[in-house]
């Protein structure tokens, strides 16, 4: 009679809300600036001004998604939808947004995961009195 | 003491797995590609097999992929009718090939520099990374759809299986072909191992080892059922096949002896790929196994257990998986 061999844990599986390419990786660390791109190689000065930029751009739209939060959302979407929701959440990587009373065709869907790449764009309105 | 093998089983696909490749030896050690029916190629760290990410873009069945040996590059090959390349350390799509129909396969130069891809519109094309926008070089001379196009003899030629049933050598800079194997019924599968020039073709049952250089028949080993995949381990003391009834089977290549099999896949296994102290399965059941080459030694999540140690256990971390077959 054999024994079975023993194993520490089973191989982690996908975390199922995310790609994953964890940016906190050692590897990722490590080979990020270096990893090859299609565009042409830019210097040190216009990385940093670009990287600068992307930064800016990324925590303004992360605060207009703060913004947005139990407020209605008007989105359009792909095959002639409209819809409108009171926006929840996002997810990390911007796949899915959670959402409460989604208005449909087929009534008013109490709870409801939005999948971002079926959204062409929404639109909200910030209240003027926090500006 | 012997010990019966535990493979380790990655899920997290949804569609059949049909091709697995793994990259070089990197300082962050090595990686594993799979590719999917579900069109969702995923990368894993090839000892553990633990999910790293998932390369999200292609819209259809995903039939090839492939790493570089630094594995800082991918590509895949799918039924959307293009072939991609990522960026394997983002999971960011770097490039997007278009083709005229469901490319196959897809196989990175050693450099990384270019990328040959083969489908069923039976030209195989070699793309220069570094001028995307280029057109490819086209090879035309399958009368078939190709199923699986690799560099071999130095990235200097070119070998193509397709369902003509022709595996073709040809020279890259003339884009001739230099030489043609027929055979009685379509390749399966085909496997080059440049260190020692092996070419490793599988067909119906048999396996079949060539000379890549001479195109010369080494030797032929037949399987107990059709053979999906056969993969000669690095070293080349030992190949495994995976077939049509659901089994692995790992074959002494000096004498042919079958040495194991394992039953564990609940569907046909489409790919099978050794890489030094384990060898990779990817099946119709949507599952990739890790499979160790020495049973019962200590290596990425398998623990070796002296009988010592068996006897005391309580609080040691314990899997136990549903007894499988030696068959």
């Amino acid at each position: 009679m054999k024994t079975l061999v023993r194993v520490l844990r089973l191989p982690r599986g996908p975390d199922g809300s995310s790609r994953g390419f964890d940016p906190s990786s050692a590897r990722y660390q490590a080979l990020c600036p270096s990893t090859i791109s299609a565009s042409d190689p830019v210097d040190c000065v216009d990385l940093k001004s670009e990287q600068r930029a992307r930064s800016v751009l990324r925590e303004r739209y992360l605060r207009s998604l703060i913004s947005m939060v139990k407020r209605d959302v008007k989105f359009t979407m792909y095959e002639k939808v409209k819809v409108d929701a009171v926006f929840q959440a996002s997810d990390i990587d911007i796949l899915n947004f959670q959402v409460a009373d989604l208005e449909t065709p087929l009534g008013v869907q109490k709870e409801a995961l939005i999948r971002c790449p079926d959204v062409i764009s929404y639109s909200f309105e910030i209240d003027s009195s926090k500006m | 003491m012997a010990m019966r093998q535990t493979p380790l089983t990655c899920s997290g696909h949804t569609r059949p797995v049909v091709d697995l490749a793994f990259s070089g030896i990197t300082p962050y050690g090595y990686f594993l590609i799979s590719a999917c029916k579900d069109g969702k190629p995923m990368l894993r760290q090839g000892d553990t097999g633990d999910w790293i990410g998932t390369f999200l873009g292609h819209k259809g069945a995903v039939w090839g992929a492939t790493l570089n040996k630094e594995a800082t590059k991918a590509a895949t090959a799918a039924a959307d009718f293009t072939a991609k390349v990522w960026d394997a350390v983002t999971g960011d799509e770097i490039l997007s090939l278009a083709h005229k129909h469901i490319v196959k396969s897809v196989n990175f130069t050693q450099d990384s520099n270019y990328l040959l891809t083969g489908g069923h519109d039976k030209v195989l094309r070699i793309y220069d990374l570094g001028k995307p926008e280029a057109e490819p070089q086209e090879i035309s001379g399958h009368t078939s759809a190709i199923k699986k196009a690799l560099w071999c003899n130095n990235d200097k030629q070119i070998l193509s299986a397709a369902d003509d049933k022709t595996v073709c050598l040809w020279d890259r800079s003339s884009m001739e072909v230099v030489k043609t194997l027929p055979f009685d019924t379509s390749v399966s599968s085909m496997e080059y191992i440049p260190d020692g020039e092996v070419l490793v073709i599988s067909y119906g049952k048999t396996v079949a080892f060539y000379n890549a250089l001479s195109l010369e028949l080494i030797k032929t080993v037949d399987a107990p059922a059709s053979v999906y995949s056969a993969s000669l381990h690095p070293e080349k003391d030992f190949f495994v096949v995976g077939g049509d009834d659901f089994k692995l089977y790992k074959y002494d290549y000096n004498t042919k002896e079958e040495l194991e099999s394992y039953k564990g896949h609940f569907g046909p296994v489409h790919c099978v790929r050794p890489d030094g102290e384990l060898y990779a399965s990817g099946s119709e059941d949507g599952t990739l196994r890790l499979w160790q080459t020495a049973v019962g030694k200590t290596y990425g999540l398998w623990k070796c257990v002296l009988p010592e140690e068996l006897v005391s256990e309580n609080s040691d971390a314990l899997y136990s998986t549903v007894p499988e077959m030696k068959a």
